[in-house]
Protein backbone atom coordinates (compact mmCIF):
# COMPACT_ATOMS: atom_id res chain seq x y z
CA UNK A 1 0.00 0.00 0.00
CA UNK A 2 2.59 2.72 0.77
CA UNK A 3 4.48 1.82 -2.53
CA UNK A 4 0.80 2.70 -4.37
CA UNK A 5 0.89 5.65 -2.63
CA UNK A 6 4.42 7.01 -3.40
CA UNK A 7 3.67 6.36 -7.12
CA UNK A 8 0.05 7.97 -6.70
CA UNK A 9 2.06 11.09 -4.71
CA UNK A 10 4.62 11.29 -7.33
CA UNK A 11 2.43 10.88 -10.54
CA UNK A 12 0.26 13.59 -8.16
CA UNK A 13 3.06 15.70 -8.58
CA UNK A 14 4.26 14.95 -12.12
CA UNK A 15 0.34 16.66 -13.02
CA UNK A 16 0.50 19.56 -10.54
CA UNK A 17 3.39 20.91 -11.94
CA UNK A 18 1.48 21.07 -15.25
CA UNK A 19 -1.39 22.59 -13.62
CA UNK A 20 -3.47 19.56 -13.73
CA UNK A 21 -5.45 19.63 -10.11
CA UNK A 22 -8.00 16.84 -11.03
CA UNK A 23 -8.58 14.09 -9.26
CA UNK A 24 -7.86 10.58 -10.87
CA UNK A 25 -7.92 7.09 -10.40
CA UNK A 26 -5.24 4.25 -9.78
CA UNK A 27 -6.56 2.91 -13.10
CA UNK A 28 -7.23 5.80 -15.31
CA UNK A 29 -4.93 6.24 -18.39
CA UNK A 30 -3.01 9.36 -17.74
CA UNK A 31 -0.85 9.04 -20.95
CA UNK A 32 -3.72 7.59 -23.55
CA UNK A 33 -5.80 10.96 -22.58
CA UNK A 34 -3.21 12.94 -22.57
CA UNK A 35 -2.68 14.45 -18.91
CA UNK A 36 1.09 12.72 -18.70
CA UNK A 37 2.60 13.50 -22.52
CA UNK A 38 6.47 11.71 -22.63
CA UNK A 39 8.72 14.21 -20.81
CA UNK A 40 6.63 13.05 -17.92
CA UNK A 41 7.29 9.43 -18.37
CA UNK A 42 10.64 10.00 -18.74
CA UNK A 43 10.58 11.67 -15.24
CA UNK A 44 8.45 8.14 -13.82
CA UNK A 45 11.05 6.28 -15.62
CA UNK A 46 13.93 7.89 -13.93
CA UNK A 47 11.82 7.48 -10.64
CA UNK A 48 11.50 4.16 -11.00
CA UNK A 49 14.95 3.69 -11.55
CA UNK A 50 16.17 6.00 -8.78
CA UNK A 51 13.75 4.80 -6.10
CA UNK A 52 13.43 0.89 -6.80
CA UNK A 53 17.11 0.29 -8.54
CA UNK A 54 15.36 -0.67 -11.78
CA UNK A 55 17.04 -1.48 -14.96
CA UNK A 56 14.80 -1.20 -17.99
CA UNK A 57 17.43 -2.61 -20.43
CA UNK A 58 16.59 -5.73 -21.26
CA UNK A 59 12.89 -5.32 -20.65
CA UNK A 60 12.68 -2.79 -23.51
CA UNK A 61 9.91 0.20 -23.97
CA UNK A 62 6.25 -0.34 -23.62
CA UNK A 63 4.20 2.91 -22.96
CA UNK A 64 1.07 0.83 -21.45
CA UNK A 65 3.50 0.21 -18.45
CA UNK A 66 3.41 3.80 -17.60
CA UNK A 67 -0.49 4.45 -18.42
CA UNK A 68 -1.47 4.47 -14.94
CA UNK A 69 -0.66 4.34 -11.01
CA UNK A 70 -2.00 0.43 -11.74
CA UNK A 71 0.27 -0.30 -14.82
CA UNK A 72 3.21 0.99 -12.93
CA UNK A 73 2.36 -1.16 -10.00
CA UNK A 74 2.52 -4.45 -12.12
CA UNK A 75 5.54 -3.18 -13.80
CA UNK A 76 6.89 -3.06 -9.90
CA UNK A 77 5.51 -6.19 -9.35
CA UNK A 78 6.99 -7.88 -12.08
CA UNK A 79 10.28 -6.73 -11.09
CA UNK A 80 9.43 -7.98 -7.42
CA UNK A 81 9.59 -4.64 -6.02
CA UNK A 82 6.43 -3.99 -4.36
CA UNK A 83 6.82 -3.60 -0.43
CA UNK A 84 10.47 -2.74 -1.25
CA UNK A 85 10.50 0.63 0.79
CA UNK B 1 -19.52 34.72 -18.49
CA UNK B 2 -15.98 34.76 -19.14
CA UNK B 3 -15.16 35.77 -23.28
CA UNK B 4 -12.70 32.74 -23.38
CA UNK B 5 -16.06 30.53 -22.49
CA UNK B 6 -17.37 31.21 -26.05
CA UNK B 7 -16.37 28.98 -28.45
CA UNK B 8 -16.61 28.27 -32.28
CA UNK B 9 -17.43 24.70 -31.98
CA UNK B 10 -20.08 24.33 -28.85
CA UNK B 11 -18.15 21.47 -26.06
CA UNK B 12 -21.17 19.03 -26.92
CA UNK B 13 -19.61 16.30 -24.97
CA UNK B 14 -19.65 17.91 -21.68
CA UNK B 15 -23.50 19.03 -22.09
CA UNK B 16 -25.01 16.06 -20.18
CA UNK B 17 -28.70 16.54 -21.90
CA UNK B 18 -26.69 16.33 -25.80
CA UNK B 19 -24.71 13.27 -24.66
CA UNK B 20 -27.47 11.40 -23.13
CA UNK B 21 -29.67 12.00 -26.14
CA UNK B 22 -26.67 11.01 -28.31
CA UNK B 23 -26.96 7.82 -26.65
CA UNK B 24 -30.45 7.07 -28.14
CA UNK B 25 -31.38 5.25 -31.28
CA UNK B 26 -32.68 9.09 -32.74
CA UNK B 27 -29.42 10.56 -31.11
CA UNK B 28 -26.89 8.11 -32.88
CA UNK B 29 -28.47 8.99 -36.37
CA UNK B 30 -28.69 12.68 -35.43
CA UNK B 31 -24.49 12.84 -34.48
CA UNK B 32 -24.01 10.39 -37.84
CA UNK B 33 -25.33 12.49 -40.18
CA UNK B 34 -23.87 15.58 -38.99
CA UNK B 35 -20.96 14.32 -39.19
CA UNK B 36 -21.42 12.95 -42.70
CA UNK B 37 -22.75 16.63 -43.54
CA UNK B 38 -18.95 17.59 -42.44
CA UNK B 39 -17.30 15.12 -44.96
CA UNK B 40 -19.71 15.58 -47.23
CA UNK B 41 -18.70 19.96 -46.52
CA UNK B 42 -14.46 19.11 -46.81
CA UNK B 43 -15.17 17.31 -50.27
CA UNK B 44 -14.11 13.61 -48.43
CA UNK B 45 -15.39 11.74 -52.16
CA UNK B 46 -15.76 8.54 -49.61
CA UNK B 47 -17.88 9.69 -47.39
CA UNK B 48 -20.88 7.33 -48.24
CA UNK B 49 -18.70 4.02 -47.47
CA UNK B 50 -17.28 5.17 -44.41
CA UNK B 51 -20.70 6.49 -42.98
CA UNK B 52 -21.67 2.72 -43.42
CA UNK B 53 -18.81 1.22 -41.65
CA UNK B 54 -19.16 4.22 -38.96
CA UNK B 55 -23.12 3.22 -38.73
CA UNK B 56 -22.49 -0.63 -38.02
CA UNK B 57 -19.83 0.41 -35.34
CA UNK B 58 -22.46 2.81 -33.81
CA UNK B 59 -25.11 0.42 -33.63
CA UNK B 60 -22.89 -2.57 -32.66
CA UNK B 61 -20.46 -1.94 -30.88
CA UNK B 62 -19.97 -5.38 -29.07
CA UNK B 63 -18.98 -5.73 -32.69
CA UNK B 64 -16.49 -3.17 -32.93
CA UNK B 65 -13.00 -5.22 -33.47
CA UNK B 66 -14.37 -7.41 -36.11
CA UNK B 67 -16.26 -4.35 -37.72
CA UNK B 68 -13.31 -2.61 -37.52
CA UNK B 69 -11.55 -5.23 -38.84
CA UNK B 70 -14.17 -5.34 -41.86
CA UNK B 71 -13.80 -1.81 -42.51
CA UNK B 72 -9.98 -1.92 -42.60
CA UNK B 73 -10.27 -4.92 -45.13
CA UNK B 74 -12.79 -2.97 -47.41
CA UNK B 75 -10.73 0.44 -47.10
CA UNK B 76 -7.22 -1.63 -48.20
CA UNK B 77 -9.50 -3.35 -51.40
CA UNK B 78 -10.84 -0.22 -52.14
CA UNK B 79 -9.35 2.80 -50.99
CA UNK B 80 -6.01 2.59 -49.29
CA UNK B 81 -3.55 4.62 -51.26
CA UNK B 82 0.36 3.07 -51.71
CA UNK B 83 2.65 4.81 -53.86
CA UNK B 84 2.13 2.78 -56.88
CA UNK B 85 3.58 5.71 -59.21
CA UNK B 86 7.64 4.33 -57.47
CA UNK B 87 6.64 1.11 -58.92
CA UNK B 88 5.88 2.18 -62.66
CA UNK B 89 8.63 4.16 -62.45
CA UNK B 90 10.85 0.51 -61.62
CA UNK B 91 8.76 -1.39 -64.22
CA UNK B 92 9.21 1.22 -66.88
CA UNK B 93 13.39 1.75 -66.49
CA UNK B 94 13.05 -2.36 -66.43
CA UNK B 95 11.36 -2.06 -69.63
CA UNK B 96 8.58 -4.90 -68.08
CA UNK B 97 5.59 -2.11 -69.20
CA UNK B 98 3.86 -4.64 -71.50
CA UNK B 99 4.00 -7.76 -69.68
CA UNK B 100 2.47 -5.89 -66.32
CA UNK B 101 -0.44 -7.32 -65.37
CA UNK B 102 -1.58 -4.42 -62.61
CA UNK B 103 -4.17 -6.29 -60.79
CA UNK B 104 -2.40 -9.49 -60.21
CA UNK B 105 0.67 -7.49 -59.26
CA UNK B 106 -0.63 -4.88 -56.76
CA UNK B 107 -3.01 -7.50 -55.27
CA UNK B 108 -0.04 -10.22 -54.95
CA UNK B 109 2.40 -7.56 -53.06
CA UNK B 110 -0.04 -6.50 -50.68
CA UNK B 111 -1.12 -9.77 -49.89
CA UNK B 112 2.83 -10.75 -49.57
CA UNK B 113 3.28 -7.84 -47.21
CA UNK B 114 0.42 -8.64 -44.97
CA UNK B 115 1.70 -12.48 -44.95
CA UNK B 116 4.85 -11.09 -44.05
CA UNK B 117 4.12 -8.42 -41.28
CA UNK B 118 1.83 -12.38 -39.95
CA UNK B 119 4.61 -13.97 -39.33
CA UNK B 120 6.91 -11.48 -38.44
CA UNK B 121 4.70 -10.91 -36.05
CA UNK B 122 3.81 -14.48 -34.86
CA UNK B 123 7.64 -14.94 -35.17
CA UNK B 124 8.35 -12.06 -32.65
CA UNK B 125 5.96 -13.42 -30.24
CA UNK B 126 6.86 -17.38 -30.52
CA UNK B 127 10.64 -16.44 -30.35
CA UNK B 128 10.29 -13.07 -27.90
CA UNK B 129 13.79 -14.10 -25.97
CA UNK B 130 16.07 -15.25 -28.87
CA UNK B 131 18.94 -12.82 -30.10
CA UNK B 132 17.25 -12.60 -33.20
CA UNK B 133 13.64 -11.19 -31.51
CA UNK B 134 14.74 -9.67 -28.50
CA UNK B 135 15.02 -6.44 -30.20
CA UNK B 136 12.52 -7.19 -32.92
CA UNK B 137 12.92 -3.43 -34.20
CA UNK B 138 16.62 -3.80 -35.01
CA UNK B 139 15.44 -7.11 -36.95
CA UNK B 140 12.93 -5.68 -38.84
CA UNK B 141 15.05 -2.74 -39.82
CA UNK B 142 18.01 -5.09 -40.28
CA UNK B 143 15.62 -7.46 -42.78
CA UNK B 144 14.17 -4.42 -44.52
CA UNK B 145 17.63 -2.54 -45.44
CA UNK B 146 19.01 -6.21 -46.99
CA UNK B 147 15.54 -6.57 -48.98
CA UNK B 148 16.64 -2.87 -50.01
CA UNK B 149 20.37 -3.82 -50.60
CA UNK B 150 19.21 -7.31 -52.37
CA UNK B 151 16.29 -4.96 -54.43
CA UNK B 152 19.77 -2.63 -55.74
CA UNK B 153 22.39 -5.13 -56.32
CA UNK B 154 21.62 -8.51 -56.48
CA UNK B 155 21.47 -10.35 -59.92
CA UNK B 156 17.85 -10.91 -59.89
CA UNK B 157 15.94 -11.47 -62.99
CA UNK B 158 13.81 -8.31 -63.76
CA UNK B 159 10.71 -9.27 -63.10
CA UNK B 160 11.54 -10.52 -59.68
CA UNK B 161 13.15 -7.18 -59.07
CA UNK B 162 10.23 -5.48 -60.19
CA UNK B 163 8.24 -7.65 -57.59
CA UNK B 164 11.06 -7.01 -54.85
CA UNK B 165 10.78 -3.35 -55.19
CA UNK B 166 6.94 -3.66 -55.02
CA UNK B 167 7.21 -5.25 -51.39
CA UNK B 168 9.35 -2.43 -50.46
CA UNK B 169 7.45 0.35 -51.49
CA UNK B 170 3.82 -0.89 -49.70
CA UNK B 171 5.89 -2.75 -46.63
CA UNK B 172 7.54 0.87 -46.05
CA UNK B 173 3.34 1.55 -45.65
CA UNK B 174 3.10 -0.72 -42.99
CA UNK B 175 6.28 -1.13 -41.28
CA UNK B 176 5.36 1.10 -38.47
CA UNK B 177 2.21 -0.39 -37.98
CA UNK B 178 4.18 -3.11 -37.43
CA UNK B 179 6.30 -1.86 -35.36
CA UNK B 180 3.77 -0.96 -32.62
CA UNK B 181 2.37 -4.69 -32.96
CA UNK B 182 6.41 -5.84 -31.95
CA UNK B 183 6.12 -3.57 -29.00
CA UNK B 184 2.61 -4.60 -28.18
CA UNK B 185 3.75 -8.49 -28.43
CA UNK B 186 4.56 -8.87 -24.59
CA UNK B 187 1.31 -7.06 -23.58
CA UNK B 188 -0.90 -8.77 -20.89
CA UNK B 189 -3.73 -8.26 -23.01
CA UNK B 190 -2.16 -8.65 -26.32
CA UNK B 191 -4.52 -8.81 -29.39
CA UNK B 192 -4.16 -11.38 -31.47
CA UNK B 193 -2.90 -11.53 -35.00
CA UNK B 194 -5.93 -10.56 -37.16
CA UNK B 195 -6.61 -7.80 -33.99
CA UNK B 196 -3.12 -6.36 -34.74
CA UNK B 197 -4.02 -5.95 -38.73
CA UNK B 198 -7.06 -4.15 -37.79
CA UNK B 199 -5.24 -1.23 -36.92
CA UNK B 200 -2.72 -0.97 -39.75
CA UNK B 201 -3.89 1.64 -42.07
CA UNK B 202 -7.59 1.85 -40.66
CA UNK B 203 -10.49 3.06 -42.68
CA UNK B 204 -10.37 6.75 -40.97
CA UNK B 205 -7.25 7.44 -42.69
CA UNK B 206 -9.26 7.94 -45.41
CA UNK B 207 -6.89 8.46 -48.51
CA UNK B 208 -3.67 9.96 -46.93
CA UNK B 209 -0.19 8.52 -48.06
CA UNK B 210 1.60 9.42 -44.53
CA UNK B 211 2.98 5.94 -43.03
CA UNK B 212 2.90 7.75 -39.73
CA UNK B 213 -0.05 5.85 -37.72
CA UNK B 214 -2.87 8.19 -36.57
CA UNK B 215 -4.00 6.54 -33.17
CA UNK B 216 -0.80 4.28 -33.39
CA UNK B 217 -1.13 0.50 -33.20
CA UNK B 218 -3.71 -2.19 -31.60
CA UNK B 219 -2.44 -1.49 -27.75
CA UNK B 220 -3.50 2.30 -27.61
CA UNK B 221 -6.90 1.73 -29.30
CA UNK B 222 -7.62 -0.62 -26.76
CA UNK B 223 -6.84 2.17 -23.83
CA UNK B 224 -9.11 4.46 -25.50
CA UNK B 225 -11.95 2.67 -26.77
CA UNK B 226 -15.27 3.91 -25.42
CA UNK B 227 -16.25 1.08 -22.66
CA UNK B 228 -19.52 2.24 -22.41
CA UNK B 229 -22.48 3.89 -24.55
CA UNK B 230 -22.19 7.16 -22.41
CA UNK B 231 -18.02 7.12 -23.29
CA UNK B 232 -18.84 6.55 -27.39
CA UNK B 233 -21.29 9.03 -26.82
CA UNK B 234 -18.61 11.54 -25.59
CA UNK B 235 -16.39 10.37 -28.49
CA UNK B 236 -18.71 10.74 -31.04
CA UNK B 237 -19.88 14.57 -29.83
CA UNK B 238 -15.77 15.10 -29.75
CA UNK B 239 -15.17 13.09 -33.15
CA UNK B 240 -18.41 15.81 -34.66
CA UNK B 241 -16.50 18.99 -32.79
CA UNK B 242 -12.98 17.83 -34.33
CA UNK B 243 -14.31 18.03 -38.07
CA UNK B 244 -16.25 20.46 -38.00
CA UNK B 245 -12.95 22.20 -36.33
CA UNK B 246 -11.08 21.29 -39.02
CA UNK B 247 -13.68 22.91 -41.94
CA UNK B 248 -13.08 26.02 -39.21
CA UNK B 249 -9.41 26.17 -39.82
CA UNK B 250 -9.92 25.28 -43.10
CA UNK B 251 -12.16 28.47 -44.00
CA UNK B 252 -9.16 30.52 -41.96
CA UNK B 253 -6.21 28.47 -44.30
CA UNK B 254 -8.34 30.06 -47.29
CA UNK B 255 -8.50 33.42 -45.45
CA UNK B 256 -4.57 33.60 -44.58
CA UNK B 257 -3.86 32.07 -48.10
CA UNK B 258 -5.50 34.86 -49.90
CA UNK B 259 -4.61 37.79 -47.52
CA UNK B 260 -1.06 36.53 -47.62
CA UNK B 261 -0.28 35.56 -51.24
CA UNK B 262 -3.56 36.24 -53.35
CA UNK B 263 -4.49 32.94 -53.47
CA UNK B 264 -7.42 31.45 -51.80
CA UNK B 265 -6.42 27.80 -53.22
CA UNK B 266 -9.01 24.80 -51.48
CA UNK B 267 -11.96 27.18 -51.14
CA UNK B 268 -11.36 29.66 -54.33
CA UNK B 269 -14.23 29.45 -55.77
CA UNK B 270 -16.18 30.86 -52.96
CA UNK B 271 -13.73 33.13 -51.24
CA UNK B 272 -12.45 36.16 -52.88
CA UNK B 273 -10.92 38.71 -50.35
CA UNK B 274 -10.15 41.77 -52.55
CA UNK B 275 -7.22 42.15 -50.88
CA UNK B 276 -3.46 40.74 -50.24
CA UNK B 277 -0.24 41.67 -48.53
CA UNK B 278 1.10 39.94 -51.66
CA UNK B 279 3.95 38.53 -49.53
CA UNK B 280 6.13 35.72 -51.77
CA UNK B 281 5.24 31.63 -51.15
CA UNK B 282 8.44 30.53 -49.33
CA UNK B 283 9.73 28.42 -51.74
CA UNK B 284 9.57 31.80 -54.52
CA UNK B 285 11.72 33.44 -51.74
CA UNK B 286 13.98 30.54 -51.17
CA UNK B 287 14.83 30.23 -55.20
CA UNK B 288 15.17 33.53 -55.80
CA UNK B 289 18.10 33.72 -53.04
CA UNK B 290 19.68 30.56 -54.15
CA UNK B 291 19.31 32.17 -57.73
CA UNK B 292 21.50 34.92 -56.34
CA UNK B 293 18.59 37.89 -56.69
CA UNK B 294 17.23 37.72 -53.10
CA UNK B 295 14.01 39.70 -52.35
CA UNK B 296 14.15 41.92 -49.03
CA UNK B 297 15.08 40.58 -45.72
CA UNK B 298 12.12 41.35 -44.48
CA UNK B 299 9.90 39.84 -47.11
CA UNK B 300 11.95 36.68 -46.43
CA UNK B 301 11.23 36.48 -42.81
CA UNK B 302 7.45 37.10 -43.75
CA UNK B 303 7.58 34.60 -46.55
CA UNK B 304 9.13 31.95 -43.69
CA UNK B 305 6.38 32.86 -40.69
CA UNK B 306 3.54 32.21 -43.01
CA UNK B 307 5.09 29.43 -44.26
CA UNK B 308 5.31 27.91 -40.38
CA UNK B 309 1.45 29.21 -39.73
CA UNK B 310 0.19 27.33 -43.58
CA UNK B 311 2.02 24.19 -42.24
CA UNK B 312 0.76 24.22 -38.80
CA UNK B 313 -2.93 24.70 -40.69
CA UNK B 314 -2.70 22.07 -43.22
CA UNK B 315 -1.64 19.58 -40.31
CA UNK B 316 -3.84 20.22 -37.96
CA UNK B 317 -6.65 19.97 -40.84
CA UNK B 318 -5.10 16.42 -42.39
CA UNK B 319 -4.83 15.21 -38.74
CA UNK B 320 -8.15 16.65 -37.33
CA UNK B 321 -9.74 14.92 -40.37
CA UNK B 322 -8.28 10.95 -39.59
CA UNK B 323 -8.81 11.68 -35.56
CA UNK B 324 -12.36 12.63 -36.01
CA UNK B 325 -13.01 9.54 -37.69
CA UNK B 326 -11.28 7.14 -35.04
CA UNK B 327 -12.85 8.88 -32.84
CA UNK B 328 -16.67 8.34 -34.78
CA UNK B 329 -15.82 4.62 -34.56
CA UNK B 330 -15.16 4.44 -30.68
CA UNK B 331 -11.94 4.86 -29.95
CA UNK B 332 -11.48 8.87 -28.35
CA UNK B 333 -7.67 9.17 -29.69
CA UNK B 334 -5.94 12.48 -28.53
CA UNK B 335 -5.87 15.27 -31.51
CA UNK B 336 -2.82 15.42 -34.15
CA UNK B 337 -1.79 18.98 -33.65
CA UNK B 338 -2.90 21.01 -30.65
CA UNK B 339 -2.05 25.03 -30.33
CA UNK B 340 1.88 24.86 -31.09
CA UNK B 341 2.06 27.92 -31.61
CA UNK B 342 0.98 28.76 -28.03
CA UNK B 343 4.21 26.60 -27.05
CA UNK B 344 6.17 27.91 -24.51
CA UNK B 345 9.39 25.48 -24.81
CA UNK B 346 10.44 23.56 -28.10
CA UNK B 347 9.72 20.11 -26.51
CA UNK B 348 5.95 21.34 -25.77
CA UNK B 349 6.01 22.79 -29.66
CA UNK B 350 7.32 19.18 -31.21
CA UNK B 351 4.84 17.91 -28.64
CA UNK B 352 1.84 19.53 -29.98
CA UNK B 353 2.54 20.16 -33.54
CA UNK B 354 2.51 16.34 -34.73
CA UNK B 355 1.50 14.13 -31.77
CA UNK B 356 1.24 10.94 -33.43
CA UNK B 357 5.02 11.51 -35.26
CA UNK B 358 6.44 12.72 -31.97
CA UNK B 359 5.21 9.46 -30.64
CA UNK B 360 6.35 7.06 -33.01
CA UNK B 361 9.86 8.70 -32.61
CA UNK B 362 9.97 8.57 -28.54
CA UNK B 363 8.61 4.57 -28.30
CA UNK B 364 10.96 3.67 -30.98
CA UNK B 365 14.08 5.84 -30.71
CA UNK B 366 13.99 7.62 -27.70
CA UNK B 367 13.41 4.93 -24.90
CA UNK B 368 15.44 2.24 -26.46
CA UNK B 369 18.21 4.75 -25.69
CA UNK B 370 17.17 6.48 -22.61
CA UNK B 371 16.79 3.25 -20.77
CA UNK B 372 19.79 0.96 -22.35
CA UNK B 373 23.00 4.11 -22.70
CA UNK B 374 24.89 6.41 -20.61
CA UNK B 375 22.35 5.90 -17.37
CA UNK B 376 25.26 7.58 -15.21
CA UNK B 377 25.84 10.24 -17.54
CA UNK B 378 22.31 12.25 -17.07
CA UNK B 379 22.79 15.13 -19.93
CA UNK B 380 24.35 12.75 -22.47
CA UNK B 381 21.67 10.13 -21.57
CA UNK B 382 19.21 13.51 -22.47
CA UNK B 383 21.22 13.87 -25.65
CA UNK B 384 21.63 10.76 -26.81
CA UNK B 385 18.47 9.55 -26.65
CA UNK B 386 16.81 12.73 -28.05
CA UNK B 387 18.76 12.74 -31.12
CA UNK B 388 18.50 9.23 -31.70
CA UNK B 389 14.27 10.32 -31.72
CA UNK B 390 14.52 13.41 -33.49
CA UNK B 391 17.56 13.13 -35.31
CA UNK B 392 18.09 9.26 -36.50
CA UNK B 393 14.75 8.37 -36.34
CA UNK B 394 13.27 11.21 -37.91
CA UNK B 395 15.48 11.05 -41.10
CA UNK B 396 15.07 7.36 -41.27
CA UNK B 397 11.06 8.09 -41.00
CA UNK B 398 11.49 9.94 -44.02
CA UNK B 399 14.54 8.05 -45.88
CA UNK B 400 12.40 4.80 -45.83
CA UNK B 401 9.11 7.18 -46.68
CA UNK B 402 11.01 8.41 -49.93
CA UNK B 403 12.18 5.46 -51.39
CA UNK B 404 12.15 6.82 -54.82
CA UNK B 405 15.62 8.27 -53.82
CA UNK B 406 17.27 5.14 -52.91
CA UNK B 407 15.54 3.22 -55.62
CA UNK B 408 16.77 5.99 -58.53
CA UNK B 409 20.69 6.35 -56.80
CA UNK B 410 21.17 3.60 -54.37
CA UNK B 411 21.69 3.91 -50.33
CA UNK B 412 24.79 5.67 -50.31
CA UNK B 413 23.88 8.14 -52.76
CA UNK B 414 20.37 8.65 -51.53
CA UNK B 415 21.55 8.89 -47.55
CA UNK B 416 24.06 12.19 -49.35
CA UNK B 417 20.66 13.66 -50.74
CA UNK B 418 19.25 13.61 -47.26
CA UNK B 419 22.04 15.81 -46.00
CA UNK B 420 20.08 18.78 -45.19
CA UNK B 421 17.28 16.74 -43.86
CA UNK B 422 20.32 14.76 -41.40
CA UNK B 423 21.44 18.61 -40.77
CA UNK B 424 17.62 19.47 -39.63
CA UNK B 425 17.52 16.35 -37.50
CA UNK B 426 20.36 17.00 -35.97
CA UNK B 427 19.83 20.49 -35.46
CA UNK B 428 16.23 19.64 -34.03
CA UNK B 429 17.07 17.30 -31.78
CA UNK B 430 19.54 19.49 -30.47
CA UNK B 431 17.42 22.41 -29.81
CA UNK B 432 15.00 19.64 -28.51
CA UNK B 433 17.24 17.93 -25.86
CA UNK B 434 18.39 21.49 -24.23
CA UNK B 435 14.57 22.31 -23.76
CA UNK B 436 14.01 19.35 -22.27
CA UNK B 437 17.12 19.63 -19.95
CA UNK B 438 15.84 22.96 -18.95
CA UNK B 439 12.34 22.20 -18.48
CA UNK B 440 13.65 19.56 -15.93
CA UNK B 441 16.37 22.09 -14.19
CA UNK B 442 14.41 25.17 -14.38
CA UNK B 443 10.60 24.88 -12.48
CA UNK B 444 10.71 28.39 -10.87
CA UNK B 445 8.23 31.11 -12.05
CA UNK B 446 9.61 33.70 -14.47
CA UNK B 447 8.82 37.17 -15.18
CA UNK B 448 5.61 37.19 -16.69
CA UNK B 449 7.08 39.12 -20.05
CA UNK B 450 9.48 36.57 -20.57
CA UNK B 451 7.36 33.42 -19.62
CA UNK B 452 4.46 34.21 -21.96
CA UNK B 453 5.82 36.08 -24.60
CA UNK B 454 9.24 36.34 -25.17
CA UNK B 455 9.31 31.99 -24.42
CA UNK B 456 6.72 31.74 -27.82
CA UNK B 457 8.51 33.98 -30.00
CA UNK B 458 12.07 31.46 -28.96
CA UNK B 459 9.85 28.65 -30.31
CA UNK B 460 8.49 30.30 -33.33
CA UNK B 461 12.17 31.67 -34.52
CA UNK B 462 13.56 28.11 -33.97
CA UNK B 463 10.99 26.34 -35.77
CA UNK B 464 10.93 29.20 -38.60
CA UNK B 465 14.79 28.95 -38.93
CA UNK B 466 14.46 24.72 -38.98
CA UNK B 467 11.75 25.19 -41.04
CA UNK B 468 14.61 26.02 -44.03
CA UNK B 469 15.81 22.83 -43.63
CA UNK B 470 13.17 20.87 -43.81
CA UNK B 471 12.38 20.40 -47.02
CA UNK B 472 11.07 17.82 -49.11
CA UNK B 473 12.89 18.78 -52.54
CA UNK B 474 16.58 16.33 -51.92
CA UNK B 475 18.14 18.30 -54.98
CA UNK B 476 18.70 21.78 -52.40
CA UNK B 477 22.17 21.88 -50.60
CA UNK B 478 23.47 22.88 -47.52
CA UNK B 479 24.69 25.83 -49.51
CA UNK B 480 21.26 26.93 -51.11
CA UNK B 481 19.81 26.77 -47.67
CA UNK B 482 22.40 29.05 -45.96
CA UNK B 483 22.41 31.80 -48.70
CA UNK B 484 18.37 32.09 -47.79
CA UNK B 485 19.43 31.68 -44.05
CA UNK B 486 22.21 34.73 -44.98
CA UNK B 487 19.34 36.43 -47.13
CA UNK B 488 17.06 36.85 -43.68
CA UNK B 489 19.57 39.07 -42.67
CA UNK B 490 20.25 41.10 -45.65
CA UNK B 491 23.47 39.45 -46.99
CA UNK B 492 24.16 37.85 -50.23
Amino acid sequence: METAATIRAFVAGLLSRKADKAPFADSESLVSRGRLDSVDVMEIVLFLEEKYDLDFADRGFNLDDYDSVDHILALLKEFGRIGAE
Amino acid sequence: MKWTALRIIPPLDRYPAVVRFAQTPLGKVAVLAVYAAGLLGLERFFWIDMMVILAAMTFFPQWRRGLLLLGTTYWLLKYTLFDWHKLAKVIHDLGLESITDWVALKSSVIAAVILYCACFYAAAVRWQDTWLFRRPLVTMFSVYFVLVFCALHAPLDPAVRAYLWGFIIVFGRYIWFLAYSLTDRRSAHDDGLPWQFRSYLPFWIGVTTSPAPIAKGAAYLRRIEAKTPEELAISQLKGVKLLYWAGVLVVFETIVNNVLHGAPGYLEEYFHIPYSLGLPIFRDAMNAAIAGHPLSWYSNWLSLFAQLLKNVLYIAIWGHVIVSGARMAGFNALRGTYKPLAAKTLTEFWNRYFYYFKELLVEFFFYPVYLRYFKKHPRIRLFAATLAAAGFGNVLFHYIRDIEYIIDMGLWQALLAFHVYIFYGMVLGTGIAISQWRQRQNQRRRHWFREEVMSRVGVVIFFCFVLIFDDPDRTLTLKDNFVFVLSLFGIG
